[in-house]
């Protein structure tokens, strides 16, 4: 089972599946925003999609932003697979919650406009830690 | 001479002494006159019949493929070719017969001046009806071990005074399956002519006087055996012909006409024709002209015409490029076109079929063709789009109900042909003189045209034909930001509102589905077979919903669509269909394209994308209207989407 839409009812309906999903334990899974953005991204250009409306776009990240995966608002809804389990979106920013279809499924997102999760180690200097959150150095 | 003479004919007798001839009288030998080397033979023939003959260099000899050439001259009045006037004696010893070659009504070749004339016998075609037998049966001469070669004559009027009045010379034969001479060598600054040829012919040296080839007039050139241009072993020639016209001549028996123009792989080898007639005069055999001989470098000719001749000009090893352009073939039979790439402005006149492998005919004509009923004037299996090769064509029906073009089994699925003009031929489909054959079986060809003038009619052995009058070119081109070509790319272009001719997002009356056949009742559709659409508003077999359809058209109010062979037979739901102008894949240009009439300007949206395969790129945008005379050529640039 890959993603998929239902383009009986208005707005479509994506569905993300359970197997698309890494299992972190229990009932806990998660994925990346830039695994989601490859689901969505692989889903638009074959033969029976071409004639949909896009479903997303997507800001790269930059050195001081985590990119952003947006579902198409005016045409589309997203759910995941029905069930009792949680899903985690990491590394990145989406519209998720704007656009989920409220179900058993718990949705956490780690969006956080502006700001970087940045590996520190009690070694870094002030720096290091400038450079690693805002791309800049500290003069 | 610039040109060299390759002789390949055999003298059988040179007729410079009276050794080893036998006649109804003595021949004496004159040395004051002659047509070849030092002397002929002469008798005095008395309102009666004479002969003469003598055994042949290397007899007994095998002539059962062999065609001789022998010379007389005449100071007494000939009786008919039927009573044997001017006649070749073969026999082998025990059966010898004269065959008339020519006669008070029928004149021999290559007179020269002083009043000699060449007569021909090919010995295979020898009628024995004709013959005039002189020993055993003529039907019974075994022409593979010949042994006696000459003249047999009759004179209708008597001697005067009492001298030698009838007076022959050297015999020659050739060999049907080569050729009796061969013009080779030459250079761009002092070409090989024609010239060459009967300048030596003409002459009265030794070996001489073949009764090959005499320039009768300034310029034209009486032939009456096979002749070879160029070079056939390894090296360079270079052949010029201008402003000349070769007769082949109506040589009674001769069943091996033939003019051939040659090369080889390792010289470089040239002919040039301007301006030159290839004439036939015979009666009732073809010659053959063959332009294909391994290896020509060059071969062009320019305002030349062809008359009455079989042309071959189809090779597999000859270099490409050659020209046959503002020319003329009349009453040639059927012409493969072969290695000639240029063969523009030409017009053929009753000829057979003429077969294209790939060459440019823009601007010639083919009227009047002789092909039979239900075969093709012009055939064409290449698996290139012929797009560009026949621009501006002519062609006319003739006696027979033929079409006008073939398109063989591997012609491609797309064609188009621009101003075209069909003349006489089948207002009706699947007529044995409908304009265009399809021989594909299987499968939906679509022929594009352009300007074209006649009836746009077809017959096809099986394959689907859509015939798409007047098209204009729908191409979205995509590329990167800096320009470069995006190959594979997906592009889907449709109508954008209800302006234009198609359909956008009009509703259909219903949709019912038998099996995998799904029929669509829609009011005044206005598309046609092939055409492309989306489906939305189905709201029971969704599946059908945005994918892209092509459809046959089955009536103003219908079309049909392929699908899946479930759910519902009756769809529920407001459907609406609309038009879809381009729906492809690009390719290693970034182009992808198709052409359809619109009969107005149809606005149109769409967009690229290509996002399953790297380079991961994003959507581009196509914006714009179809112009009913310029079609659309619109460019979406993809930024990537790594």
């Amino acid at each position: 089972m890959s993603l998929s839409v239902d383009y009986s009812v208005t707005p479509f309906v994506i569905t993300i599946p359970k197997s698309d999903l890494t299992l972190i334990t229990g009932d806990k899974y998660q994925m990346t925003v830039d695994e989601y953005w490859y689901l969505l991204r692989d889903y638009t250009d074959n033969e029976g999609t071409m004639a949909q409306p896009i479903l997303y776009s997507r800001i790269p990240a930059t050195s001081s932003t985590p990119s952003i995966t947006n579902i198409n608002e005016a045409y589309y809804v997203l759910r995941f697979e029905p069930g009792l389990y949680s899903v985690r979106i990491i590394n990145g920013n989406t519209n998720i919650r704007d656009v989920e279809v409220i179900n058993t499924v718990s949705v956490h997102t780690d969006s956080t406009t502006g700001f970087n999760t940045v590996e520190i180690a009690a070694t870094h200097t002030v720096e290091e830690i400038a450079t690693g959150v805002w791309g800049m150095t500290i003069a | 001479m610039p040109g060299t003479i390759v002789n390949n004919m055999t003298a059988l007798q040179e007729a410079d002494a009276t050794t080893g001839w036998t006649g109804l009288t003595t021949p004496s030998l004159y040395t004051a006159f002659f047509r070849e080397s030092t002397g002929c033979l002469g008798v005095k023939l008395n309102a009666a019949a004479g002969w003469a003959y003598a055994a042949p260099a290397g007899s007994p000899l095998n002539m059962a493929n062999m065609t001789i050439h022998g010379w007389n001259l005449f100071y007494v009045g000939r009786d008919t070719y039927a009573n044997g006037g001017m006649s070749l004696i073969v026999g082998d010893g025990t059966n010898r017969a004269g065959f008339p070659c020519a006669g008070s009504d029928v004149a021999g070749y290559h007179a020269t001046p002083d009043g000699w004339s060449c007569v021909i016998l090919s010995v295979p075609d020898k009628v024995d009806g004709e013959a005039i037998t002189l020993a055993g049966t003529a039907a019974s001469i075994n022409d593979a071990a010949v042994t006696q070669i000459g003249y047999y004559f009759a004179a209708s009027t008597s001697a005067v005074g009492n001298v030698d009045n009838t007076f022959w010379d050297i015999v020659w034969a050739y060999t049907h399956t080569g050729y009796a001479v061969e013009i080779t060598a030459g250079t761009d600054v002092s070409p090989a002519g024609f010239t060459d040829l009967s300048d030596y012919d003409s002459s009265t040296a030794t070996l001489r006087g073949l009764g090959v080839m005499s320039e009768v007039a300034a310029g034209v050139f009486s032939n009456t055996a096979p002749v070879q241009v160029g070079d056939d072993g390894t090296g360079t020639s270079y052949f010029v012909a201008t402003n000349e016209e070769i007769i082949f001549e109506d040589v009674g028996h001769l069943n091996n006409h033939k003019f051939t123009v040659v090369g080889n792989a390792t010289g470089t080898n040239t002919a040039y024709f301007t301006s030159f007639t290839f004439r036939n005069v015979h009666s009732t055999l073809t010659p053959t002209l063959n332009f294909n001989g391994g290896n020509i470098d060059v071969l062009e000719f320019d305002g030349c015409a062809i008359i009455g001749c079989a042309v071959n000009f189809s090779s597999t090893t000859d270099a490409t490029g050659h020209k046959y352009v503002n020319g003329t073939f009349t009453n040639c039979g059927a012409i493969d076109m072969g290695s000639i790439a240029d063969a523009t402005a030409n017009l053929f006149t009753s000829c057979g079929a003429v077969t294209s492998q790939g060459c440019d005919m823009t601007d010639s004509s083919i009227l009047t063709s002789t092909v039979a009923a239900n075969a093709s004037a012009l055939i064409y299996n290449e698996t290139a789009d012929p797009d560009g090769e026949f621009d501006g064509m002519t062609f006319s029906k003739g006696t027979n109900a033929h079409h006008a073009i073939e398109f063989g089994l591997s012609s491609p699925l797309t064609m188009t042909l621009r101003n075209v003009t069909c003349t006489g031929f089948n207002a009706a489909d699947t007529q044995n003189d409908s304009t265009f054959h399809f021989k594909r079986t299987t499968g939906t060809v679509t022929l594009n045209l352009v300007g074209f003038t006649g009836n746009y009619t077809y017959r096809t052995d099986g394959a689907t034909i859509i015939l798409v009058v007047d098209p204009v070119t729908v191409k979205a081109t995509a590329t990167l930001k800096d320009g470069t070509p995006v190959a594979s790319a997906r592009v889907y272009l449709r109508a954008s509102d209800g302006t234009g001719p198609f359909p956008f997002e009009e509703t259909v009356t219903s949709i019912t589905r038998a099996t995998t056949t799904a029929t669509v009742t829609h009011a005044s559709h206005g598309m046609a077979t092939g055409d492309k659409i989306v489906l939305e508003g189905i709201t029971d077999k969704t599946e059908d919903n945005y994918l892209v359809k092509t459809i046959t058209v089955t009536g103003v109010n219908t079309y049909t669509y392929t699908t899946t062979d479930s759910g519902s037979t009756a769809y529920t739901g407001t459907i609406k269909s609309t038009f879809v102008a381009l729906f492809d894949t690009t390719d290693v240009n970034g182009e992808a394209s198709v052409s359809r009439v619109y009969s107005s300007a149809q606005p149109v949206t769409g967009w690229t994308r290509k996002s399953s395969a790297t380079p991961f790129l994003q959507e581009g945008v196509l914006n714009g209207t179809v112009s009913s005379t310029l079609g659309f050529n619109g460019t979406a640039v993809m930024l990537g989407d790594e």
